[in-house]
């Protein structure tokens, strides 16, 4: 085995270096700051050190910009010597400008791989991910409703009142079944019918009530409220 | 009662539990069962960093209930649980898991938010492996979507109730922890409901064993239209896996269907072997109920 070769530092601080990979002939070109291979940096000011040519790489003679055919395992210790590769590094990809990595679904820091940022601690318990390229929502106990319980609804004839019962998922209530309105609705029942103020006195009586009329002023009519802890999902 | 009635009387038992339908035979409405333990009972080569886990119904209610782990032939304690409410899981971290030893954990039977049932607990017996978990676990992601509908009694509303339900096809997954005992979570990442805001995590469950797909349900309002999921996994330590970009979309169309259509000749006009009605069956792909995608599906399904 041949000495190592010194190489001059240059005041050119821009340096191709290329490197053949097996037999698929493909050249990996590296554009860089004082970069000389697999990510070792090379000090501007500093001398390095080109493996033999029984390694593959031609000599002093090498001009700066001239590419460098070396071999993709070839390793050279601080003694000189050709040594076993260490782990190949990560993949680079070509042209990109590294930067920090965000969840956006792409690879920021140029490393291979897409969106490997942590997870975001939710307060009720879980975690959000980077998923698809933008955080997930912190995982919830129920979509819509806990599992068995009640709110009552109000329909448009007979009784004027009903109860929807949250279905084993949590994920929906079913159809608004007509039930008796209880003893303290039923004077508003026979004189309003289906009204705000049945839905008032559903309020007052501690239900958890569909907001059909909109009591509370916000526009929706399909939210649920009063007595709803028990009901609403929740962590 | 006579032996011979009380024998009549059990075989009639028997006859009617063998010959109900299992579908038939609900759950009680809200119970707090465990789904699942991370990792599961029977398991080997458990990192002697793991996190041990159980999964329950996400309506399970949480108590102090105390989880009791036994290293076989050593002792039993108590370990410190933590409970996730917001996946149902309730876990510890104990800081006794000896390389090849044996240990039993026992999950507490937890009651449901607002039920008095208890649900059913579980008991995992597992071998620790050689040393920690260290790396991240490897997850291909989803390949692939089936989706249909179902209408099924539901045991709280006593009702039928429709829902989308879709087959996820999973990619290979590994750990150093052990594939057994990765969790897998799974996202809506497209849908009504999701639009361009955040994914939604639709399911948390032990990943399946054997490439059985994973089943999700959701409803109409959420399920119909362009639905695209992505997963990832976790493994013992809580290290997630990359593969979460990675989104498997297929097109669902609302109920009802349009199944077929039947057109009938004329009286007394013949046809083929001399049959007395040309039949024309059409069917409309519309009603084809089921339809698959591939990823990836990035704006074409």
């Amino acid at each position: 085995m041949l000495p190592p070769t010194p190489r001059q530092s240059t005041t050119r601080r821009r340096i191709h270096v290329a490197f053949q990979v097996g037999t698929l002939g493909v050249v990996f070109s590296l554009t860089a700051c004082g970069l000389a291979r697999g990510g070792q940096s090379i000090p501007e000011g500093e001398e390095g050190f080109l493996p033999g040519e029984d390694a593959g790489v031609v000599g002093p003679d090498v001009g700066i910009d001239a590419p460098l055919i070396l071999p993709p395992d070839a390793e050279v210790g601080e003694d000189g010597q050709l040594v076993d590769p260490p782990p190949p590094p990560p993949p680079i990809v070509p042209g990109c400008e590294p930067t920090e990595e965000v969840c956006n679904g792409v690879d920021d820091d140029c490393n291979g791989e897409v969106d490997e940022v942590a997870p975001l601690p939710c307060p009720g318990g879980g975690d959000r991910y980077c998923v698809a390229g933008r955080f997930s929502e912190c995982p919830s106990r129920c979509e819509t409703c806990m599992p068995g319980t009640e709110r009552v609804c109000f329909i448009s004839y007979c009784t004027y009142w009903g109860v929807q019962t949250c279905a084993a998922d949590g994920r929906a209530f079913s159809a608004c079944r007509e039930k008796d309105a209880p003893q303290v609705c039923r004077s508003v029942v026979n004189e309003d019918g289906n009204s705000p103020e049945l839905e008032q006195c559903c309020l007052d009586n501690g239900y958890c009530c569909v907001d059909e009329f909109d009591l509370d002023g916000d526009g929706n009519k399909r939210e649920m409220i009063g007595q709803c802890d028990e009901v609403e999902c929740r962590n | 009662m006579s032996e011979l009635t009380r024998r009549l009387g059990l075989g009639m038992l028997a006859l009617f539990w063998g010959t109900w339908p299992a579908d038939a035979l609900a759950q009680p409405c809200g119970r707090a069962d465990v789904r699942d333990t991370v990792p599961p009972d029977g398991a080997t080569a458990v990192p002697t960093n793991a996190t041990l886990s159980a999964l329950y119904v996400r309506s399970a209610d949480y108590a102090n209930e105390e989880v009791m782990l036994e290293h076989v032939g050593v002792d039993a304690r108590i370990p410190v649980a933590d409970f996730n409410a917001a996946e149902g899981i309730l876990s510890i971290t104990p800081d006794n898991l000896e390389p090849g030893d044996d240990f039993i954990v026992t999950w507490p039977r937890l009651k449901g938010i607002g039920s008095a049932t208890l649900g059913v607990g579980a008991e995992a017996r597992f071998t620790v492996g050689d040393g920690p978990d260290t790396e991240r676990p490897v997850f291909a992601g989803l390949v692939d979507v089936e989706w249909d509908l179902r209408r099924q009694e539901d045991e709280c509303t006593d009702a039928v109730e429709e829902r989308f339900v879709f087959d996820l096809s999973l990619g290979e997954a590994t750990d150093d922890g052990g594939a057994e005992s990765l969790t897998l979570v799974i996202f809506q990442t497209s849908g009504p409901t999701v639009g361009s805001g955040a994914p939604e995590p639709v399911y948390v469950g032990r990943l399946p064993e054997d490439d059985e797909p994973v089943r999700i349900t959701r409803t109409i309002g959420d399920g119909a239209g362009r639905i695209c999921f992505a997963a990832l996994v976790r493994d013992l330590t809580n290290e997630i896996s990359l593969g979460a970009d990675e989104e498997t979309c297929v097109r669902t169309v609302k109920p009802p269907f349009f199944e077929s259509c039947v057109v009938a000749a004329p009286s007394g006009s013949r046809s083929g072997g001399g049959g007395a009605f040309l039949s024309l069956l059409v069917a409309f792909a519309v009603g084809a109920r089921r339809r698959q995608s591939r990823r990836p599906a990035d704006g074409v399904v």
